[in-house]
């Protein structure tokens, strides 16, 4: 998630920024037309570089801005991935190739997505050709869907995708996942037709009632029906403007969803802890019938694994290990938004937690022109310390930690 | 997915940073010093020619210190603001000390003095038997994030060494196992020296985790040797070294009831605690809960398994 | 950068190597030489003596080879490495293998290096700060251009640059000496090929390599001590950029020394009689091995010391894929260099255009300059702005100057001797069977009946000719004129293959 933060800063578009703005107030044309060098000023030096950074901080902050109220989430999530594999996916407007990149980024994303839902499931469905095919079932294991997606004769393109076929398909495997997990889709879609055999609005309907959310991504535009869906089903439907936003999407669905309280069912779920196993001579693991010698024992039928979280083989029971529930605690505990501290109290020399200087108030303040418009300084409301910006977008993003709370006692008291 | 370029491959050529975090918890200092003789004085000084060490390994090697105090956790070094000059130390340059060692010895004795003279009211603290460990391990990643955001191409690679000698403290568990996971996803292996005390039961789950080292003191003495044998390699050289005996680190959940130990226990869906029995409402976050319906069939199933085992059990115990 | 670096330890090393024990174990005896020389040991030699270094105190124990060993892993690639790295410490007899078997650490190493790292002793070698502050000392910027004046005036002279004054005797002696530049014709010095190969350095491999040649020169017309010449140089990468030193607590010879070294930049003195003297960075950076930072006060004269090591300002030549270069610098020397092997064509204020051409390569190549040390000094002063692309440099560039290089090396020449004038093919092909069956046959030719054997091959094929022709002569003129011999050797002449 961060590399994609790394290269927006590298590559600052303002025409973006200008975009987004725009999108809030109505259709574009209806706009007066703005010129993008104008938000460029320069300053008294004739230099950018001002103007650059503050156009990085405002950059940053806005990735940063996150929903903190503690909501029930669905931790325990169910979701398929379904790639449109139709012709329109070796288009070449996105580089190298829109299929190409969504095989890389669907790669990265499954990968992201059990770091930070560790003990959630995915399966993958692909279509092509006017039919679906499930490449995974559900499974804990990011490593299996990895390797399918890595095959080449799973990811040829043929013909047009049928939006309906896949859905169904997926909808017939959720229907049977317990109630305390969500349910998801996330489909990837190059096309802007779909080959469908019914009426698409009854797949639907029998979604919106099985409580399955469906997200899309479009690569190409925006279609009404994918809109209507994902309406319906309480998903976000995005189309990408180019290679980052598409990635920007694509990890939109990463945090686990807030449930309302109605729509799931709170349930105690067995889990298994198993303990872990060094044997002197390999012996056969239940899960891909290989020869280890370091395993995990499934606390209730004893059979052999090799990885952890996964579904035993054996007995269906979910084995975890206790770090695997503590990866997921930072959803529900979320942490403050840090606030701006303006200039007239930016008394602090340097961040909190990485010692980093912070600009001088009285030397800014004399740039009579442009100065830094930001202070640089952002406040935790529980313990008062200040941090700079790039420990604000670590600190949200990465620890889930405030250094200041933990390392003084104000909050503890 | 990182932040950080490339932490995973080491070059020969590559700087490393180390991030010494210090539990100077007075109180358990003064306990290991009647009982083992190892005060946080004579222990400081191990660890400055231990620091003097590792900055002697490389001309760009890197080092921060951090204090992890009872009621605060403080960068010891480097601090944004240089110190007055104090009055015992009245020469800038030594010139039996190489000047990079001098710097950092100075300022963190300097300021580990500091520390020791705000503190003034040791009883008031909440909780006397712990140091704050997870916020010297959040400003440590902060930090971290802040070099390796600077040095552009990936030459330093970091790495955390945590003296420990307070237990862990229950309430600080979540924030450690998030700076744990930081660590791990940003490919910073996080070591361990446990100098007095039982082991560590969270500690040692972060360094299994993030792939540094656990080692727990057998002989006070020896502290600097220690040291010096497993925790001064750095990171190309652990690729030729073995490890100090791996042992085995416990992975298995105690329930939130009893603190019981258990292998198979029942999971809130909604704030994932862990019980050891079912129960009709959580205790944590006061949802009522129903018992998963595929699983109860499991356990139907296995608790028939577990008879047969028994059974067969008495059987084979019979015939023997 | 790799490259450079290892080159200059390895010229180090093997300059240490070569010195006798005694010398070495005066050279422990400071503290500052113990930490440069330990800073040059591979990784896991460090390691080691890092580990054995406080053993002493708490037990004595003697640890073989082999108890040694059971730290590494055993893996093929982790036991090269420890032989390495105890191959090195006993060549530079840190640490060695004693009568019994067990490994013994250099007692006076031991003791200084353990006072270097603990702060103990009174051994000064860290150099004596001068105890009144100066009146008005030179910034860090100053030094720099200090440093760089000095040293490029050196590099000036050698290219021959127009309006450069005659350096000092010392600097000519080691040039000369080095064989860096000779006398020509009309008892001019002229830059030779090693010469040329040198101005491609990087300039901490260029000062290095400078100082050795001069520690040679140091003993043997100066008579000064070896040690106390390499004590001064390690000491002087010990001390601190931007400091004043004390003169009088330096020995006579170094006082000597030090007059030579601010000549090459490697100090500064405000004059010549002066009780206190600056490092510059040449000399703080020489135990470092980093050449950036050194060459990044070359490139541009407004750099400063922002970056914490430097290193984010260092380099200024940028090469595309279509052979052109792009160099930004002022410096009149780098751009003498860079038309070592490029054609120049266009100059700006603050930038010069090139191209790398076959002809402008060739003429490198033709002064003795290899195809690796124009690619490493592309590579060491690539822009920051190249080194975020992998890899560096264009792979089309690179080999295209390599396959360049290959052109010159078709011809091999090999000396050799020929066998003509065979009087019959059978004779011929005897011979010629015996000599291929012995692997020294170079090349034949069956219709003239002529072939040409190794120089160690023709003692053995004249031998077996001689031979044949007395066992003929003793069965009695059964082959005619086989007197006159079966084939003549010609010596000397080289084939071509």
């Amino acid at each position: 998630m961060s590399k994609q933060h790394k290269q927006a800063e590298e590559y600052i578009d303002i025409d973006d920024e200008i975009q987004t703005t725009a999108q809030q107030t109505g259709y574009a044309w209806e706009e007066e037309y703005k010129r993008s060098w104008d938000v460029l000023q320069e300053d008294e030096d004739g230099s950018l570089k001002r103007t650059v950074e503050n156009l990085q901080h405002r950059m940053k902050r806005k990735k940063l801005f996150r929903d903190t109220s503690t909501i029930r989430r669905g931790i325990i999530r169910h979701i398929f991935l379904i790639i449109d594999l139709s012709e329109a996916m070796m288009e070449k407007d996105l580089r190298p190739s829109r299929l190409e990149l969504t095989l890389s980024y669907a790669e990265q994303f499954i990968l992201e997505y059990f770091d930070q839902n560790p003990i959630s499931q995915l399966g993958i469905i692909v279509t092509r050709g006017g039919i679906a095919e499930k490449l995974t079932d559900l499974t804990g294991n990011p490593m299996d869907n990895i390797r399918v997606l890595k095959n080449k004769k799973n990811t040829d393109t043929d013909g047009e995708p049928s939006l309906q076929n896949s859905l169904e398909m997926a909808r017939s495997t959720l229907i049977h996942v317990p109630a305390h997990g969500s349910r998801e889709i996330l489909i990837i879609m190059g096309s802007l037709t779909t080959c469908d055999p019914g009426d698409i609005y009854d797949t639907i309907d029998s979604l919106v009632k099985e409580n399955i959310r469906v997200s899309v991504v479009g690569l190409a535009a925006e279609v009404q029906i994918c809109k209507h869906m994902c309406k319906k089903t309480k998903g976000i439907y995005g189309v990408v403007l180019n290679e980052v936003h598409f990635k920007d999407l694509l990890f939109e669905i990463i945090p686990p969803p807030p449930v309302s309280v109605a729509q799931s069912k709170a349930e105690l779920v067995i889990m298994g802890f198993p303990s872990s196993v060094t044997d002197s001579m390999p012996s056969l693991c239940a899960c891909h019938s290989k020869p280890t010698t370091n395993g995990y024992i499934c606390a209730r039928c004893n059979s052999k694994i090799c990885d952890l979280p996964t579904d035993c083989p054996v007995c269906e029971l979910t084995l975890v290990s206790s770090p695997h529930l503590a990866r997921s605690y930072h959803h529900l505990f979320p942490i403050d938004n840090f606030v701006e501290v303006p200039w007239n109290s930016a008394f602090t020399t340097h961040c909190f937690s990485c010692q980093m200087p912070f600009p001088n108030a009285t030397t800014s303040l004399l740039g009579t022109r442009v100065v830094t418009e930001t202070s640089g300084r952002y406040k935790c409301n529980k313990c008062n310390q200040h941090f700079c910006i790039d420990c604000d977008v670590f600190v949200h993003e990465v620890i889930h930690n405030c250094p200041g709370c933990l390392a003084t006692t104000l909050s503890i008291k | 997915m990182s932040v950080l370029k490339d932490t995973a491959t080491v070059n020969e050529d590559d700087a490393n940073l180390l991030v010494l975090i210090i539990d100077t918890n007075p109180l358990i200092w003064t306990r290991s010093a009647k009982s083992t003789g190892l005060s946080l004085k004579e222990a400081l000084r191990h660890l400055l020619v231990f620091i003097n060490a590792h900055l002697a390994l490389k001309h760009d090697n890197e080092v921060a210190v951090i204090a992890s105090h009872v009621d605060v956790s403080k960068f010891l070094f480097p601090i944004p603001t240089p110190p007055r000059l104090s009055e015992d130390t009245d020469q800038v340059v030594d010139s039996n000390l190489y000047q990079r060692f001098k710097v950092v010895n100075d300022q963190v004795i300097g300021n580990m003095k500091d520390l020791f003279e705000d503190i003034t009211t040791l009883n008031s603290y909440p909780d006397k038997a712990s140091s704050m460990i997870a916020g010297a391990l959040s400003m440590a990643l902060c930090y971290i994030n802040r070099i390796m955001r600077a040095d552009e191409i990936g030459h330093i690679k970091p790495r955390i060494l945590i003296i420990s000698i307070s237990p862990d403290s229950p309430y600080q568990y979540i924030s450690i196992m998030n700076c744990i996971f930081s660590a791990q996803k940003l490919g910073i292996p996080i070591d361990v020296c446990k100098v007095h005390g039982e082991d560590t039961v969270f500690l040692k789950q972060a360094a299994h985790i993030t792939g540094g080292r656990y080692l727990k003191l057998q002989i006070p003495q020896g502290f600097l040797q220690f040291l010096m044998i497993t925790f001064l390699p750095d990171r190309f050289t652990r690729n030729y070294q073995c490890l100090p005996g791996e042992e085995k680190v416990d992975f298995s959940a105690s329930c939130f009831c009893h603190k019981k130990m258990i292998d198979i226990g029942y999971v809130c869906s909604v704030c994932l605690s862990i019980f050891c029995h079912p129960l009709e409402q959580c205790s944590t976050c006061r949802t009522n809960l129903i018992l998963a319906s595929v699983n109860e069939c499991g356990l139907k199933l296995v608790n028939g398994i577990k008879k047969l085992d028994k059974a067969k059990g008495r059987e084979s115990g019979g015939s023997t | 950068m790799p490259t450079a670096v290892t080159h200059f330890k390895t010229n180090i090393y093997e300059c240490l190597e070569a010195l006798p024990k005694p010398t070495l174990d005066q050279l422990y005896r400071e503290p500052a030489t113990c930490l440069a020389i330990f800073r040059l040991l591979p990784p896991l030699a460090r390691q080691l003596v890092m580990s054995l270094l406080f053993t002493q105190p708490i037990s004595p124990i003697n640890l073989t080879q082999s108890d040694l060993r059971l730290w590494v892993k055993n893996e093929a690639a982790a036991l090269a490495k420890f032989d390495e790295a105890l191959d090195k410490l006993s060549k530079l007899s840190i640490m060695t293998t004693d009568s019994t078997g067990y490994i013994q650490m250099n007692s006076s190493f031991r003791e200084r290096f353990q006072d270097c790292l603990t702060g103990g002793g009174d051994h000064q070698s860290f150099g004596v700060p001068c105890e009144r502050p100066a009146k008005d000392k030179p910034d860090i910027t100053f030094l720099d251009r200090h440093a760089m004046k000095q040293w490029e005036e050196i590099l000036h002279f050698m290219v021959g640059t127009e309006s450069t004054r005659q350096p000092s005797a010392a600097v000519l002696k080691v040039v000369t000496r080095a064989k860096l530049m000779k006398e020509g014709k009309d008892k001019q010095l002229m830059i030779t090929n090693k010469g040329f190969q040198f101005l491609l350095q990087d300039v901490n491999t260029q000062v290095w390599a400078f100082l050795i040649q001069y520690l040679d020169i140091a003993d043997e017309l100066l008579h000064m001590n070896v040690v106390e010449v390499l004590n001064f140089f390690f000491m002087l990468g010990s001390l601190e950029l931007g400091m004043d030193y004390s003169v009088e607590a330096l020995t006579p010879t170094q006082k000597q020394l030090l007059d030579d070294l601010a000549n090459f930049g490697l100090a500064y003195r405000r004059k010549k009689g002066s009780s206190r003297y600056y490092p510059t960075r040449l000399a703080t950076t020489l135990t470092s091995g980093n050449s950036a930072v050194v060459s990044s006060a070359v490139s541009s004269s407004t750099s400063t010391t922002t970056g914490e090591d430097g290193a984010t300002e260092q380099g200024f030549i940028i090469v595309e894929t279509n052979y052109k270069l792009y160099a930004y610098t002022e410096s009149k020397l780098q751009i003498s260099v860079l038309r070592l092997f490029c054609e120049l064509q266009t100059r700006f204020a603050n930038m010069v255009y090139a191209l790398i051409t076959r002809d402008s390569v060739r003429k490198a190549l033709k002064h003795g300059i290899t195809a690796n040390q124009i690619i490493s000094y592309l590579t060491s002063h690539a822009h920051p702005q190249m080194k975020k692309q992998v890899p560096l440099l264009p792979p089309t560039v690179v080999d295209q100057i390599r396959l360049w290089e290959m052109e010159r090396n078709r011809l091999v020449a090999t000396e050799c001797h020929l066998y003509k004038e065979f009087r019959n093919q059978g004779d011929y092909e005897m011979v010629l069977k015996h000599a291929t069956n012995l692997g020294y046959v170079i090349w034949s030719n069956a219709r003239k009946r002529m072939f040409s054997v190794t120089e160690e091959g023709h003692e053995h094929v004249r031998n077996y000719i001689k031979k044949k022709i007395a066992q003929r002569k003793t069965n009695g003129g059964g082959v005619g004129e086989a007197g006159s011999g079966i084939g003549t050797p010609n010596n000397g002449s080289p084939s071509v293959r």
